[in-house]
């Protein structure tokens, strides 16, 4: 009994240690995934409860960072499945029918960004958080997401091609 | 090099989520994978034991709840009573009985395509294995990636909802629906006062949800047809889902079929979808709180999926199609579907 309570505090430690700096970047993924914060936190949870689970593996995998991106956009990907029956749109933020991009409400205009993002394909979605939030180089981006840099390059394109539309939106008004 | 383009999209992405600071508490994660452990253990014990299924509505249920929110071990009368069924997809789950036999590989796939107000938006690729395994990409690529990487989505709540629909294929109806309806967690069957006591001991975060979204008339805790129609959105919802995962199992057809059979809200229509006889079931507004229907429609000889659409809620109409198989795992693996 003593020895499992010992493993498990050891692990603990362990684990809160590796999240220390990445549980607040892992979220704002989320929400940006999901557009709803409140399901981004519960979608972090579910995350952090799988890496808990498999932490031996998470650990010891080449890129750790990109094992955790991988449990969560699998549960984003769950999520869509699930959630689709009952809320078909719920990856749309609330009031979203009235919003429309102006520079002189930086709220409405954000709201726009986000709305933006969550009309693309979801895998767009996650190559453009990677790689323009998170910062991930094309090689990393593509660890995650279990494709090659091109393929990585080609739904960078698109997706930036889709969100110009808002982007020049946004310039031409500021 | 970034283009400047993508240079101001990285920042206003950073300014889009600025201000929402996040620390997980690493005690109540660990614990609920333990937690998770520990059930999984215990619904593979009860599973060799043939009672996994007794165990869905009492012990299962008692075990999933989040927040407090537990389902209780005793089906209140809403969901226990002999329910009245829909003649139509009880023939229909009838006949799939009849006419099952061996089934050809060890997985179904399904790939959903979306469009949502006219535009093509998500491939979702489904693949469930006859063993229990549940994994999901967006293209052939990624469901490979997943498969490879054993990335398997099933938790303890696809467990809960696919051995709902198995059991409501052969066992007692009534007993089924609780099973069902407890796949998702819930407060249904709890006593009156179990139930406000969580009601009240939510308050203050559903008040900052509310405010949150905009929502400025209070909420009153569910009771009476209310009641019943949460349990009927988590009955349609799991059983759904079930359906999703599993279409390609005439036995979950089967299963799904008789429990949506039961809902009151949900009303059943022959029609025709490219040339085939077809089935249209519409779960009304009651369902999803007053706002919104989905309308599902399957094939009216072998209950597999065709389409949905889900309409409501200010939002644009959301249509999905499907398109189920079975598979095997090892050609799934070399990427020959």
């Amino acid at each position: 009994m003593r020895r499992t309570e010992n493993a498990v505090s050891g692990r603990d430690e362990e684990f809160r240690e590796f999240m220390q700096n990445r549980a607040s970047l892992l979220h704002q993924s989320a929400y940006l995934l999901c557009g709803d914060w409140h399901l981004a936190h519960d979608l972090v949870q579910d995350t952090l409860v799988k890496a808990y689970q498999h932490w031996p593996r998470v650990r010891q995998a080449d890129r750790p960072d990109a094992y955790v991106r991988r449990i969560l956009l699998n549960e984003a990907r769950g999520r869509w499945r699930r959630r689709e029956r009952v809320m078909p749109v719920s990856r749309f933020p609330e009031g979203r029918e009235p919003v429309a991009p102006d520079a002189t409400d930086e709220i409405a205009r954000r709201a726009g960004l986000l709305q933006a993002l969550l009309v693309l394909p979801l895998r767009q979605r996650a190559t453009v958080i990677l790689r323009h939030l998170e910062g991930m180089s094309e090689r990393e981006t593509a660890a995650v997401l279990g494709c090659s840099e091109g393929t990585v390059k080609s739904q960078n394109a698109r997706a930036l091609g889709t969100l110009r539309t808002f982007m020049d939106r946004t310039e031409s008004t500021l | 090099m970034n283009s400047p383009q993508e240079t101001q999209l990285g920042h206003e992405l950073r300014q889009l989520v600025s201000g929402q600071p996040f620390t997980p508490d690493i005690e109540a994660i660990g614990l609920r994978a333990r937690q998770r452990h520990r059930r999984g253990l215990a619904l593979r014990g009860a599973t060799a034991a043939g009672a996994a299924v007794l165990a869905a509505g009492g012990l299962l249920a008692a075990v999933h709840g989040t927040g407090g929110t537990t389902a209780g071990t005793t089906a209140g009368p809403t969901a226990s009573r002999a329910p009245a069924v829909n003649s139509k997809l009880m023939s229909l789950a009838a006949l799939i009985k009849a006419r099952s036999g061996p089934l050809p590989g060890n997985a179904s796939l399904i790939i959903e395509k979306q469009v949502i107000g006219g535009k093509p938006m998500q491939v979702g690729y489904g693949l469930y294995t006859d063993s229990g395994d549940m994994y999901s990409g967006d293209d052939k690529q990624t469901l490979v990636a997943a498969v490879a990487q054993h990335a398997n989505l099933a938790d303890f709540t696809n467990a809960r909802e696919i051995a709902a629909a198995r059991y409501a294929a052969a066992g007692d109806l009534a007993t089924a629906r609780v099973r069902m309806v407890n796949a998702l967690p819930n407060d249904f069957f709890l006593s009156f006062a179990a139930r406000k006591k969580i009601w009240e001991e939510g308050a203050a975060a559903r008040q900052a949800l509310m405010r949150e979204k905009g929502i400025k008339t209070p909420l009153k805790m569910p009771t009476g047809k209310a009641l019943q129609d949460d349990i009927d959105n988590n009955l349609w919802t799991a059983s759904t889902i079930a359906l999703s995962w599993g279409a390609g199992d005439p036995e979950i057809r089967e299963g799904v079929l008789r429990l949506v059979s039961t809902i009151p809200e949900v009303t059943v229509a022959s029609s025709a979808t490219g040339g085939q006889p077809t089935l249209t079931i519409t779960a009304g507004p009651a369902v999803f709180g007053g706002d919104g229907e989905q309308v599902l429609t399957i094939n009216a000889r072998t209950g597999m999926p065709i389409s949905s659409v889900v309409t409501g809620r200010g939002m644009p109409t959301s249509v999905e199609t499907f398109r189920v198989s079975r598979v095997t795992l090892a050609d799934i693996k070399a990427g020959k579907f």
